[in-house]
């Protein structure tokens, strides 16, 4: 199967995605990655830098100019990713077989003349957003044979959009992850697989790392099925759910509160790894 | 002369470089914090957000200045230029209902039976003024009080100034403020044209949109007195604007004299009139077209990054403004806190939640200018087209009205909060 991944070698989630197709014997064709303006916020932002990733990431990978205006604004943050990054030991290094025989390409933004040209001379069976630089256009998506394919960190069609698995928690008290065909729209494209995971982690960014996890393992299950044909895409209908957006930090603290509540009544954490 | 001073006047709020030439030109505003403020605003330096209890206090003690410097009704604000304003009659009767409401903020969340007392005796003391400058046929002065104007009635201000007696009467059981009240309510049916429109008595001699939030204390009144005449004043006006809304959510008529924007303050002037009437009419289509029109805003405010709302939004809302009106800021907070409340979606509640944490970030917490410590400016920055180098007391006002919404709903949300 023929397979280009979109994102960057230092995301976590590009590397969970490639480190899954490995793991399946699906080797991409190609990685093409997008230059974000602010290198290091790309992630710094993130909820979900675990000691595992900042193994798997060099100091240059992620830190440029712009880390300064970074480092201006979230002194402690930068210091201690900073920190983390330095002081693990060599052993501790994690291989970065993920990239082996993958060619790598760069562009400015995956919607480019360039990106384009890339796709057209691959011309892949599938596009995996891991993730995009941006909404892709139609003469992207137009490009892969079966068609692009995205994980999302919450339940399609009902929560779309940003912070869909604190959405999720502060609503309905459940998680799940879907992958979908992607369309021109915010996760509006049909859908491939829903999946619930378990709530029973107190902590906010430790269940980003776990959902994160189990859509790159979602997504290349979704690819295999794909493969052989064993799977049924299904539409939705824009009116199904609605379009969330960043939530604020004061709603983030509730969904927090509403997770620790749960892993009481639990009185479990599972394991992440 | 005159034409003269209406030019100066235009070009004055037109050009943003005219604006801030106008503060180094004025030698009043050469004081430390002024400076400071311009500085900072230019430089897009904010200020650190903490509780909400500490920005609410800040801003009800600025708000109590206002009215310890006149000694009758709320000063308009205070101006780099000019000091303190003459007292704003309309502007005093809204903020009636902000005193009286955090009063009890202070004592249900914090017992302070002091700062309450002291809230319920000033909202009562500017109601007894408000009822001295009532003008003969019912109506209430337009612009600034002061005894050498040559006093106009007018609609919008009448209306606002409604709320506040109304408000008067239900907390102090006192019918002279009912009777006032209900001067003004006839005063209002009457001047009303036969299409809903008020054009007699207003400022801008044509029908407008933000008059929902005169036809609002209409049904207020009408809930008192049960006098029917006051509720098809309202609905005479409320289906009139409700067919100025376009199929994007868009309202015509509802920026003061540019029919080509809209600017979040009286735009949100009339999706609060038409949604508050909504409610007590149960009229659930005029709760649709504010719900939806809301969501556009929502919309606009989260796809495209905004901090702080532009003041001023073309027909496809696009921002035609390179600055925000804070209050409009806290007014369209305060509706989405209200429609999450109406509709259960939690989304209308987020965005006001991130407007209100903006907008803390632009008053100043401390510092020894007391004249705008706890204020809320006109525009952001200061020398923005709206109430430039100005802190309107109604900035104020709404500021407080979101942060006590926003505090009755997390508090709402219990153990979770």
């Amino acid at each position: 199967m023929n397979i280009v991944v979109f994102g960057l070698r230092y995301h976590p989630y590009t590397i969970d995605v490639l480190e899954c197709l490995q793991a399946r014997n699906l080797k991409p064709s190609a990685l093409i990655e997008y230059k974000p303006q602010y290198k290091v916020s790309q992630i710094s932002t993130s909820s979900d830098l675990n000691d595992e990733f900042l193994s798997k990431i060099s100091l240059k990978e992620i830190f440029s100019l712009w880390a300064i205006k970074m480092v201006s604004r979230h002194p402690i943050l930068s210091l201690n990713l900073l920190l983390k990054i330095i002081l693990i030991k060599p052993s501790e290094k994690k291989p970065r077989d993920f990239l082996e025989g993958i060619a790598v390409y760069s562009v400015n933004s995956h919607n480019d003349d360039k990106c384009i040209e890339i796709l057209t001379s691959i011309s892949p069976e599938v596009i995996v957003l891991a993730p995009a630089s941006a909404i892709l256009r139609q003469n992207v998506l137009n490009i892969p044979k079966i068609g692009t394919v995205n994980a999302h960190m919450g339940k399609l069609p009902e929560f779309r959009g940003m912070n869909a698995l604190e959405w999720m928690i502060l609503k309905t008290e459940k998680a799940y992850v879907s992958v979908h065909f992607v369309d021109e729209g915010v996760d509006t494209g049909d859908i491939l697989l829903v999946r619930q995971i378990p709530l029973n982690n107190p902590d906010l960014s430790e269940m980003r790392v776990f959902a994160r996890k189990e859509m790159a393992t979602l997504i290349v299950e979704v690819l295999l099925n794909l493969r052989d044909g064993n799977i049924n895409a299904q539409r939705q209908k824009y009116d199904d759910g609605k379009q969330y957006f960043t939530m604020h930090k004061k709603l983030l603290g509730c969904a927090n509160k509403i997770l620790e509540k749960m892993a009481d009544r639990t009185g479990n954490k599972f394991d992440i790894k | 002369m005159e034409p003269n001073a209406n030019l100066i006047k235009r070009l004055y709020y037109k050009h943003q470089i005219i604006r801030m030439g106008s503060f180094f030109l004025d030698p009043r505003c050469y004081h430390y914090s002024k400076l400071k403020i311009f500085l900072a605003n230019l430089l897009n330096k904010k200020y650190s957000e903490t509780e909400n209890s500490i920005h609410i206090k800040k801003a009800m003690e600025w708000l109590l200045r206002s009215y310890a410097i006149t000694k009758t009704g709320s000063s308009a604000g205070y101006s780099f230029h000019n000091s303190w304003m003459d007292p704003y009659p309309e502007t005093t009767g809204y903020i009636i209902e902000t005193f009286y409401d955090s009063g009890q903020y202070f004592l249900d969340y914090f017992g302070d039976r002091d700062v309450s007392g002291l809230y319920r005796t000033c909202a009562h003391d500017m109601g007894k003024w408000l009822l001295e400058i009532q003008l003969v046929e019912g109506g209430f002065p337009g612009g600034t009080f002061s005894s050498e104007k040559i006093l106009t009635p007018n609609v919008f201000n009448t209306g606002q100034i409604l709320l506040g007696l109304l408000r008067c009467y239900s907390e102090t059981g006192d019918a002279c403020f009912l009777e006032s009240g209900i001067k003004a309510g006839d005063w209002l049916a009457e001047v009303q044209n036969p299409d809903g429109t008020w054009t007699k008595y207003t400022y801008e001699g044509e029908g407008r949109s933000y008059h929902a939030r005169v036809s609002w204390p209409l049904l207020e009144l009408f809930k008192v007195t049960k006098n029917e005449s006051y509720r098809d004043t309202a609905i005479a006006n409320l289906d009139w604007v409700s067919k100025n809304f376009d199929k994007n959510g868009w309202c015509e008529f509802s920026n003061f004299f540019d029919k080509t924007t809209t600017l979040t303050h009286t735009f949100a002037y009339t999706l609060r009139g038409l949604l508050e009437s909504g409610v007590i009419l149960s009229r659930q289509d005029y709760i649709d077209t504010v719900t939806f029109t809301a969501e556009k805003i929502m919309k606009s405010y989260e796809i495209r990054k905004y901090d702080l709302l532009p003041a001023l939004f073309d027909k496809s809302w696009n921002s035609v403004a390179n600055y925000s009106c804070l209050t409009g800021c806290a007014q369209i907070s305060l509706i989405l806190s209200k429609i999450y409340l109406l509709t259960d979606d939690i989304r209308f509640f987020n965005t006001a939640l991130k407007i209100n944490s903006a907008l803390k970030q632009t008053q100043i917490l401390s510092g020894s200018n007391q004249n705008i410590l706890g204020g809320i400016q006109g525009s952001y920055p200061i020398y923005g087209g709206y109430m430039p180098m100005i802190y309107p007391n109604w900035a104020a006002k709404f500021f407080v009205d979101a942060l006590l919404s926003e505090e009755n709903i997390m508090n709402s949300m219990g153990d979770n909060k």
